[in-house]
């Protein structure tokens, strides 16, 4: 350790050299983190697993540590059952696919498909419409206003980010008006338009920090090749933008996904997404919490997956445009 | 770079000189790139906000559109601020917001300062601390209601193991269900705090601390001196955005207590919901919303100018 | 990045399909239902399929758990939706939907197709039917006849060492409680025991803050003591009434209830989690509407001879709080005739004789005044009496503001022990005031 901080410091390079935690101080910074990371993992985990619990399991007092694991939580999930009289699960002809077989063994049928496929399909619509459309406006608007003189720049860059200050279900009074009369309630353009615009201005207040990051050297030399404005910013400006980009999709993407008021209020049957559906799912008794624990983790895999795909961008995404004003 | 001029070499086309007659100036350009922003800005918020607005000063309910509507002044004003229920509510909000943001600061930063010691494993340990933040809260709010049941729950089964306290209910007892709703809004979200402080973190450059250690200034100087002044910034800002969005809190609570016991837990967002869109006192409902506005909008922009200062420093 | 930028673009591409492809329309011999998800939904869900036999109507269903069925479908029927065709509302939804033209009258349907409203029960009738109250203008046809009753582990009651133990410190019999106060004794005697090898709880009563639960619970308590809410000769009067000294008593004994007899945990329960509580064994009495006694009775843990049954009690009257609902149709369905179809099926004697042999409470004379009716099932009789003494809430057209307020008063004094009870009702009283004086009604 010291001939390396030795070295480093003699090679002058910007390594930690002299002020390198030493090893006591990052065993216990390890230790504290990773007590941190577990223990806060519990009930994330607790939850996934409770999704392959069978009912009774998942409300056994004392809590089950140890159990069967069962799929009856994602079947759940995703049929309308009805129970019937012993004698009429007699008469029925056997049991053909792996669920029904699951299902019958409680003395029930399945009647149907449930909705969570549909909200489910919802989600991505309207999640990752309104955060394609959020960005690509806010990119948009973004470098205009980096790059020009707007007339009332400041004052309309406040104005922006005041319009997250409402809360939602202030907002959502007066849309709730307004699309009742416009027919926009409960359709998917309503809330991709309602998303994109809660959206924006996180979106174009994190992009132009990223813009105003890129020097204007590039563009300018384009300039004076003879592109026009547009093409620099097209071709010169954006590639160099694709991380702000990406960390502020990762944003949009995880408010459109988990939203709920907007859900709750404004969309009923056709247009609702997951979330206001998963809290709602009803077993026999109380909640059905297998299922429950199955749609919440259904329902986290795309955001999560799109997080650690992209999480180098996150931490860039979350400093500019932040901080510098 | 080199990339770029191999860009912009390989598509010559456009020729020399004279390029603003075939294309558009700038002005144009700046105009049509911001106006889509401007207009779905105004048409989805500010129009609605005006109408808010408007709404306030009238008796209308959205479920009752054959009913005629009156102008009532500022009756519906007078009615909230003079009500002992709304302070009731205002004081959650308040006992949420400020618990929350203490202990995501404290434990957010403590986790962000553990972090940067950088041992082996860190980055992956980082992503799994950050998960909670990616769940929905209304999901979160409602599968916390299962971890928090007095028999089938782990919670209680957790605490206890390790101190005998009985038979207690998290989110049925007057006392202890706002410090649930804390302790799960902490669970979520102390993640956020904790990257913005590590990025605060790692904004600072080496020499800095270098020319410390040269001056022979012990850590805990160091940290008073350097290290705390420069996150400042960027911790303001972690609570500037975890506040508001604390004090607009509506999905986790209201499914995780409904706003009880009682109204224990009722914060100004549950209420507003409740007088919107349940009892469709919608011109009751839009003075509330301004006047929480109006609120959030005087603090952010005060603490906006502090921050701001603090950042010169 | 490519594939990231690709990505986001199939993304955009799918969601401006979608947006325009815009919802698929229903195809035609087809009909929604809208009504709460529980047993007797799926009851209904069978019957249905007579009706789909006979007419070859689709029946699709839209069940929404009571926690969230009035919020959902209030702002359905306030948004001019088209999902429901037939809807199954609350009775205190009359009011607003008759105002406002939700539903569609039908009368002059009931004229034409020869279907007499007096052939369902007076009280039913009247109640979920009527609007302006006691006229003949018919908004609805009673499906479902409810109210609120007692379900108790008569396996448990039967065991002679707590007969015995019961009857040294109370000195009567364990049974059916007779009024409040022995119902208290009951809570009492079983909070804490322990019965075969686990811990048990008295009652699981209504508790819940967020729709309807506690004012339903609390209100049975209170017209139990003979509660009124105003006036009989000054409407929307309530001082003297609400908070009389009765309806104090009533609520002190309710919140006594609550604090004594319930398992931990039950600060914010309503129909499931007392369903819950009672068949997981968690306590010996629980409260519920009469429209899950069927469910129970056939239950396998706690079913058959295991429960029994019992009529709200009385303490100074008989009465219990009013529960049910009634079908009618949507007036901004596209389907309105198909959905008459429906409702002119579902009126006939012999469905209604089939709806309550599968578990729905037939509000129809042809089954109810069957003299052989007490016998058809072991709550039946009781579900008679009940009927016969039922009070409901308000049914003003400004009905959730009303609810909403007691909703808030009775939890924070029931469950979060704020202030007293007549300071609970006195709040109340005032907030009515200004609801009904908003209304215009005082």
């Amino acid at each position: 350790m010291t001939a390396a901080a030795a070295s480093g410091a003699a090679s002058g390079d910007n390594a930690r050299s002299v002020v390198e935690p030493s090893t006591l101080s990052r065993w216990l910074a390890a230790v504290l983190v990773i007590g941190y990371a577990l223990v806060a993992l519990i009930p994330l985990v607790w939850i996934v697993l409770t999704g392959f619990k069978t009912p009774s399991d998942a409300i056994a007092y004392p809590p089950k540590v140890t159990f069967d694991a069962s799929l009856e939580g994602y079947v759940n999930l995703f049929t309308n059952r009805s129970r019937q009289p012993p004698e009429y699960m007699a008469s029925l002809p056997p049991a053909e696919t792996w669920y029904d077989t699951l299902v019958r063994k409680r003395n029930m049928v399945i009647t149907g498909p449930s909705r969570f496929a549909g909200r489910y399909w919802n989600s991505l619509i309207i999640g990752f419409g309104s955060t394609f459309l959020a960005v690509f406006l806010g990119t948009l608007a973004a470098y205009a206003f980096s790059r020009f003189k707007v007339p009332a720049k400041d004052d309309l860059l406040f104005f922006i980010l005041s319009t997250r200050m409402m809360p939602p279900i202030a907002v959502a009074i007066p849309i709730y008006l307004m699309y009742r009369t416009l027919g926009l309630s409960d359709t998917h353009l309503g809330m991709i338009l309602l998303y994109t615009a809660v959206n924006l201005s996180l979106a174009v207040w994190l992009l132009k920090g990223f813009m105003d990051e890129i020097p204007k050297e590039y563009e300018e030399a384009a300039l004076t090749d003879g592109y026009s404005r547009f093409q620099a910013f097209w071709k010169v400006v954006l590639p160099q933008a694709k991380t702000g980009i990406a960390s502020t999709a990762i944003f949009c993407l995880i408010f459109a996904w988990n939203e709920y008021a907007f859900a709750l209020l404004l969309t009923s049957g056709r247009a609702q997404t997951a979330p206001p559906f998963i809290p709602i799912i009803i077993g026999e008794g109380g909640l059905d919490w297998p299922a429950v624990g199955a749609g919440t983790t259904l329902f986290l895999l795309p955001v999560v997956i799109f997080t650690v795909l992209l999480r180098k961008h996150l931490l860039r995404g979350i400093t500019f445009g932040a901080v510098r004003k | 770079m080199r990339g770029v001029a191999v860009a912009l070499a390989a598509d010559q086309g456009a020729g020399s000189g004279v390029a603003k007659v075939r294309h558009m100036s700038d002005r144009t350009i700046a105009w049509i790139f911001i106006a889509p922003t401007i207009v779905l800005l105004l048409a989805i918020n500010i129009f609605p906000l005006l109408w808010t607005v408007y709404l306030s000063f009238t008796n209308f309910k959205a479920n009752r559109p054959s009913r005629v509507v009156e102008w009532v002044g500022t009756r519906n004003y007078e009615r909230i601020l003079g009500s002992e229920d709304v302070w009731e509510y205002l004081q959650a909000t308040a006992h949420f917001v400020g618990w929350t943001m203490f202990f995501q600061v404290v434990l957010g930063f403590g986790l962000a300062w553990l972090i940067n010691r950088q041992f082996r494993g860190h980055a992956i340990w980082t992503t799994i601390i950050v998960l909670p933040m990616m769940l929905s809260p209304a999901v979160v709010g409602v599968f916390w209601t299962y971890l928090f049941q007095p028999q089938a729950g782990i919670f209680n089964y957790i605490v206890n193991f390790f101190i005998d306290a009985g038979d207690f209910t998290m989110i049925g007892d007057v006392d202890l269900a706002p410090w649930a709703i804390v302790l799960v809004d902490t669970w979520m979200w102390t993640p956020f705090v904790m990257l913005i402080c590590l990025a605060g973190l790692r904004s600072i450059p080496d020499y800095i601390y270098e020319a410390a250690e040269v001056d022979r200034a012990s850590q805990w100087r160091q940290f008073w001196t350097i290290t705390l002044p420069m996150v400042m910034p960027f911790l303001m800002l972690a609570v500037l955005f975890r506040g508001i969005e604390n004090f607009k809190m509506f999905d986790m609570v209201v499914e995780l207590t409904s706003g009880g016991p009682g109204s224990t837990t009722e914060l100004a967002s549950i209420n507003l919901k409740r007088a919107a869109f349940e009892k469709w006192k919608t011109g009751y409902s839009s003075a509330f919303a301004v006047i929480l506005f109006v609120t959030v909008f005087g603090v952010a922009n005060i603490y906006v100018k502090v921050l701001n200062k603090v950042k010169q420093r | 990045m490519h594939s990231l930028k690709k990505g986001v673009f199939a993304a955009a591409l799918i969601a401006a399909l979608a947006m325009f492809s815009g919802g698929a329309a229903k195809a035609q011999g087809e009909l929604t239902l809208c009504w709460a998800a529980w047993d007797p939904a799926n009851a209904l869900r069978e019957l249905s399929k007579d009706f789909t036999a006979e007419s070859g109507v689709k029946m699709n269903f839209e069940f929404v758990p009571w926690t969230n069925f009035a919020d959902r479908f209030l702002n359905e029927l306030n948004s001019r939706g088209k999902l429901c065709d037939l809807m199954i509302g609350d009775s205190q939804w009359l009011g607003t939907a008759a105002t406002e033209g939700h539903y569609v009258k039908l009368n002059d349907f009931f004229d034409k197709e020869g279907i007499d409203i007096n052939s369902f029960l007076p009280a039913t009738v009247y109640a979920y039917s009527t609007w302006p109250k006691g006229t003949p203008n018919y908004w609805v046809l009673p499906a479902m006849g409810d109210a609120l009753g007692w379900i108790y582990r008569k396996d448990w009651f039967s065991k002679p060492e707590l007969q015995a133990e019961f009857k040294q410190k109370n000195g009567y019999d364990l049974g059916v409680p007779k009024n409040w106060d022995q119902l208290m004794d009951i809570g009492k005697f079983f909070q804490g025991r322990e019965i075969d090898g686990k811990k048990r709880y008295g009652l699981a009563i209504y508790t819940e803050r967020g729709s309807e639960g506690i004012t339903m619970g609390v209100t049975s308590a209170m017209y139990a003591w003979g509660m009124r809410y105003d006036d009989p000769k000054n409407p929307y009067h309530m001082e003297g009434f609400l908070n009389s000294a009765d309806t104090v008593e009533a609520l002190e004994f309710y919140k006594e209830l609550y604090d004594c007899c319930t398992p931990p945990g039950h600060s914010d329960a309503y129909m499931v989690a007392n369903l819950d509580a009672y068949k997981s064994g968690q306590v010996a009495v629980q409260m519920n509407w009469f429209a899950f006694m069927p469910g129970i009775y056939k239950d396998e843990d706690v079913g058959g001879e295991k429960s029994g049954f019992f009529v709200n009690p009385a303490q100074k009257v008989e009465a219990s709080t009013l529960g049910g609902q009634g079908i009618s149709v949507v007036s901004y369905s596209d389907k309105r005739d198909l959905a008459l179809q429906y409702i002119k099926w579902f009126a006939q004697d012999e469905v209604q004789k089939k709806w309550w042999s599968l578990g729905g409470y037939s509000a129809s004379r042809a089954v109810l005044d069957d003299p052989n009716f007490p016998n058809t099932a072991p709550f039946a009789a009781d579900f008679l009496k009940a009927m016969n003494g039922v009070k409901d809430f308000w049914q003003e057209p400004a009905y959730a503001d009303l609810l909403l307020s007691m909703q808030k008063r009775v939890h924070d004094y029931v469950v979060a022990g704020k202030g007293t009870a007549k300071e609970a009702l006195d709040k109340l009283i005032k907030d009515w005031t200004e609801t009904f004086e908003e209304e215009g009604l005082l």
